[in-house]
């Protein structure tokens, strides 16, 4: 039997200790999620914060602490050695997105220079956040594949 | 919420064993495989000159969408990485997917002959029948268990329930 999924729902991530704050500061203030609430060890320390990013997603964030050594990373391996590529965002509005993210709060934004869609016929454009993760940001179009190939989005 | 950004949409994994990684999201975890992409040379020289040891060429498959939900996606790159994948030495710690029913979901997955695991395969806690004892709510109030890619990376799979934190923090 197949599993019945709902959805993604969430996507952890580590931070290099002393870098808590200005994650935190990027995906409240840069991105506009909201604090949603804090797992507490069993020592009193925050062990996962989450921050709501849509209806049932969030982005969890482990902070490195020391009694949670696993949870912490050094920030030494470069990204071409790990599977993990970015985790994306959709917005309805690139212009809107680079006209905050970039023009408001001096986030570079990379995208294509004449506002073309990639191969998947969407508007794609990247931005990091302070550990040097990737952030992809997707627009969908009419002629997105993942949109045109969905049948369950044909009356959209 | 910034109000574009609407949704949490895919996440991507670059695959040293494509084929492997394609076949264990499809016909292991059960999601549709949407659509695919080729390589176009723009593209090969992009991930040249950030070290990848690509060695595709033009018309290779590049990319496969596999669907969780409506414009919710694990996206695959045909593109081997330099190192091991140290799964717990960078910042990505785990995906999660939402189901319906985690036990339901956990017969599935055991019965294709992967193993379960109570969070993180490296904390060493085998998740195991019967699932109700094994299964009780975390911290967050949500039922879950983990499991791994053939890459090692971590997938956590959950089901949120009427004492689910993230439902109960569920608003703008």
């Amino acid at each position: 039997m197949a599993i019945k999924y709902k959805g993604l729902g969430h996507v952890a991530l580590r931070c290099a200790e002393k870098n808590m704050d200005r994650l935190e500061a990027f995906f409240t203030q840069t991105m506009g999620f909201r604090r949603a609430f804090d797992l507490i060890n069993e020592n009193g320390e925050i062990w996962i914060r989450y921050y709501r990013v849509a209806p049932g997603q969030y982005i969890e964030v482990l902070p490195g602490i020391p009694s949670s050594p696993v949870d912490y990373y050094d920030g030494t391996i470069p990204r071409s050695h790990h599977s993990h590529y970015h985790a994306c965002f959709e917005v309805d509005d690139r212009f809107a997105a680079v006209a905050d993210l970039e023009t408001k709060k001096g986030l570079k934004v990379n995208r294509t220079p004449d506002d073309s869609v990639g191969l998947c016929k969407s508007h794609c454009m990247f931005v990091n956040d302070p550990e040097g993760g990737e952030w992809e940001l997707m627009e969908f179009t009419p002629q997105s594949l993942q949109i045109v190939n969905d049948k369950t989005l044909k009356e959209d | 919420m910034a109000e574009y950004i609407k949704r949490l949409t895919h996440c991507t994994f670059t695959c040293k064993d494509y084929p492997k990684m394609v076949d264990f999201y499809e016909n292991v975890m059960g999601l549709e495989k949407l659509f695919t992409i080729d390589y176009e040379q723009d593209i090969i020289d992009g991930y040249l000159a950030q070290g990848y040891p690509l060695r595709a060429k033009p018309g290779d498959e590049w990319i496969t969408y596999l669907k969780i939900a409506p414009k919710e996606f694990i996206e695959l790159f045909n593109c081997p990485y330099e190192g091991e994948n140290n799964t717990m030495n960078q910042e990505f710690h785990h995906v999660c997917l939402v189901v319906e029913d985690i036990y339901e979901a956990a017969e599935e997955l055991e019965g294709k002959g992967l193993t379960l695991w109570h969070g993180p395969k490296w904390l060493g806690n085998p998740f195991t029948k019967p699932y109700a004892e094994e299964g009780e709510p975390g911290q967050c109030g949500s039922l879950a268990f983990y499991v791994q890619d053939p890459e090692g990376n971590e997938i956590e799979v959950m089901q949120y329930t009427e004492n689910s934190l993230q439902l109960k923090y569920d608003h703008d």
